[in-house]
């Protein structure tokens, strides 16, 4: 079942040096109680990505395409509809939980305010059920901190209290934007483990963006490899790690220092570097650093196709490969 | 490979003991409270041309100690002993002659902020170079537009602003910054953390270049446990700031002995296939405790799963159970 659905979404930046094509023609779906990561480096647009889905963009973005939630375009919605969506079916967590919680207020008043609001609920409920979801998340002594505020959170504690925020109104989508970039390791995986579990327990759908393949690998079901504005390849989290079909997604891969790589033996470093959103390369954006780089490449970009079943990509170099197989495959 | 057979053979840097505790002060005399206890006790000595990886979460330290090891500070407790061909220097008392200062180098995690924004890249490499007054004008130019050719940058970049530059070439203009002073030791204190993963590649393979054409010892400070791996001949992971264990690379990571690196080891993310179920991650229960309270005997006792009453009262030493291997806890003592 299909929950979200992106066609073709492209969000573009009017901005005195020129137009920025952070989002450029992106496509893909989330299903029912998955989580899809999307991962790419600094400037891929996968954050924008994320809050072109929120409709959390300032005033000079141009959004276009089609962003359907249960089939409707949410696009096309008044500002009021998206508030309620915001409020009740989508929610965000936030990579700076301390800068997302309000400091003048305790954590239990942030929450019964939410739950008073759009569940309407009584005080004293709202009140209990803030502490159970503190509770969920493995905040020791619910009950007490309930009534602190957010700088009495230590990091790892306030991104618990986040995740409880974040499904407090039961989202069916949940779009966590780098949740563990910043704690240390030991921290990390017991967000991972959060995470998950809350996953298991609300069959929540949910969007995780983040830089880290190894915390995509720990949590998602699919992954989607962005590179400056567009998807590269998108697939299962499995399958992506064993074969890789794209260049790109490959020296990734190889980029990484896995704990079995041997001292002496050089990384795989990707040459040159992220192009300037407004100077794109002709063709494909990746070309100018792909190590199998043909002419085609420099002239025309090429088209984001799925190669095998539900495995996306959008490479010439894949395309020929799989090329005979598409023909073979194409209905007359 | 000559190279390799030489680490591990010549004593370069003794660390003796050392102690960094900064005082904590309140009130409108500022008298002092207690004392944040950085770096509580560290040995170690460092030989020449090996990497020797230091690893530990926020808080653990390593980047203080870092600074002692280089002479940013001077610590409050033991030495710092850098031994060269011209004699052992005591690093530590803050009295040493600029030439053998010179020696001894740091990079640092973020080069937007340890690059003046108001200088060129030439300006900024000059600085040090002018101080030590080794080239002329001419000489300094060739030297250094050599420097640059090596990482991969063109004359171009002499008149750009740091600003200018994406990240990873601000962390090569550091890179030559700090070789351009013919360093013998480099604390890289989190080099790459600043970087996406395509461009760490770059430097992590720029810097095992320098240190196989100059025989260059590092210090590599990382909460990256997978890169130190791949990095270090030697690794020490800190905990509140102290060793916990120590050990070659291979073997820490074959055998980890310490409860708090095994569990460090668990937490990693791992970038693989995953088997059987997500968020099933054996982890450390809650979290770093501060620096100024650290609980007695082993510090590590409030998070570890095997603390006995023992733990309480006893700070472990540092031991050593083999080949080097030490590790500080009261499990693997006899």
């Amino acid at each position: 079942m299909k929950l979200l659905e992106i066609r073709n979404l492209r969000t573009y930046f009017d901005t005195l040096d020129g137009i920025v094509k952070a989002v450029d023609g992106v496509s893909f779906d989330v299903d029912k109680g998955e989580i899809v990561a999307i991962v790419g480096e600094t400037g891929c647009g996968k954050s924008v990505t994320a809050r072109s889905i929120m409709r959390l963009l300032p005033k000079s973005a141009k959004i276009s395409g089609e962003i359907l939630l249960n089939g409707k375009n949410i696009l096309k919605m008044s500002p009021k509809e998206m508030e309620k969506i915001r409020q009740k079916r989508i929610s965000m967590i936030f990579q700076e939980p301390m800068t997302a919680f309000d400091p003048l207020y305790t954590i239990g008043q942030q929450f019964t305010e939410i739950l008073q609001k759009h569940e309407k609920m009584s005080k004293a409920e709202a009140y209990e059920k803030s502490v159970q979801m503190l509770e969920l998340v493995g905040i020791p002594e619910a009950k007490k901190r309930v009534d602190e505020y957010p700088h009495e959170f230590s990091g790892g504690m306030i991104q618990r209290a986040m995740i409880a925020r974040a499904l407090l109104n039961n989202p069916e989508l949940v779009i966590a934007d780098e949740p563990t970039t910043g704690l240390d390791v030991s921290i990390q995986a017991q967000i991972i483990n959060v995470i998950a579990d809350m996953q298991k327990k609300f069959k929540t759908s949910t969007i995780l963006i983040t830089h880290d393949m190894g915390v995509a690998a720990e949590l998602a079901d699919k992954i989607i490899v962005m590179y400056s504005g567009k998807i590269m390849e998108r697939g299962d989290l499995g399958e992506i790690i064993s074969s890789p079909l794209h260049p790109y997604t490959e020296g990734l891969i190889a980029a990484i220092p896995k704990l079995n790589t041997k001292k002496g033996e050089k990384l795989h470093a990707i040459p040159g570097m992220v192009p300037s959103p407004y100077a794109l390369p002709k063709g494909c954006r990746f070309h100018p650093r792909c190590y199998a780089k043909m002419d085609k490449c420099e002239k025309k970009e090429p088209p984001y196709v799925e190669v095998l079943p539900g495995r996306f990509v959008a490479c010439w170099k894949v395309l020929k490969e799989k090329g005979a197989l598409l023909n073979h495959e194409s209905p007359k | 490979m000559s190279l390799q057979n030489e680490v591990g053979t010549k004593e370069i840097m003794k660390i003796e003991n050392v102690k960094m505790h900064f005082p904590v002060r309140k009130g409108i005399f500022r008298q002092v409270v207690g004392y944040v206890k950085a770096v509580d006790g560290v040995s170690l000595t460092l030989t020449k041309g090996e990497t020797f990886g230091i690893v530990g979460e926020s808080g653990s330290g390593k980047t203080t100690l870092g600074r002692v090891i280089v002479g940013l500070y001077q610590p409050t407790g033991g030495k710092v002993w850098y031994v060269s061909d011209t004699g052992k220097y005591d690093i530590s008392s803050g009295k040493i002659p600029l030439r053998v200062r010179q020696k001894i180098q740091m990079i640092f995690q973020d080069p937007l902020s340890s690059l003046d924004p108001r200088f060129t890249v030439e300006k900024a490499l000059r600085e040090g170079l002018e101080i030590s007054k080794e080239y002329n004008k001419k000489e300094m130019r060739e030297y250094l537009l050599r420097l640059l050719k090596e990482v991969g940058l063109s004359q171009d970049y002499f008149g750009r602003y740091p600003h200018e530059l994406s990240g990873g070439q601000r962390q090569r203009i550091s890179v030559i910054r700090a070789m351009s002073m013919k360093p013998e030791v480099v604390v890289l204190d989190e080099p790459t953390s600043a970087l996406d993963v395509s461009v760490q590649a770059q430097t992590v393979n720029l810097l095992q270049d320098f240190q196989e054409k100059f025989n260059l010892t590092y210090v590599f400070i990382t909460h990256d446990i997978s890169l130190a791996k791949y990095l270090s001949n030697r690794i020490a992971v800190m905990y509140l700031g102290r060793i916990m264990e120590m050990a070659e690379s291979e073997e820490l990571f074959s055998n980890p002995l310490h409860p708090y690196t095994r569990a460090l080891l668990e937490s990693l993310p791992r970038f693989e296939a995953r088997k059987g179920e997500k968020g099933k991650k054996k982890t450390l229960i809650g979290e770093v405790p501060s620096p100024i309270n650290i609980p007695s005997g082993c510090r590590f006792r409030t998070r570890c799963p095997y603390a006995t009453e023992k733990c309480e009262k006893v700070e472990p030493k540092l031991i050593d159970v083999g080949n080097g291997h030490k590790v500080a806890c009261h499990l693997y003592e006899k």
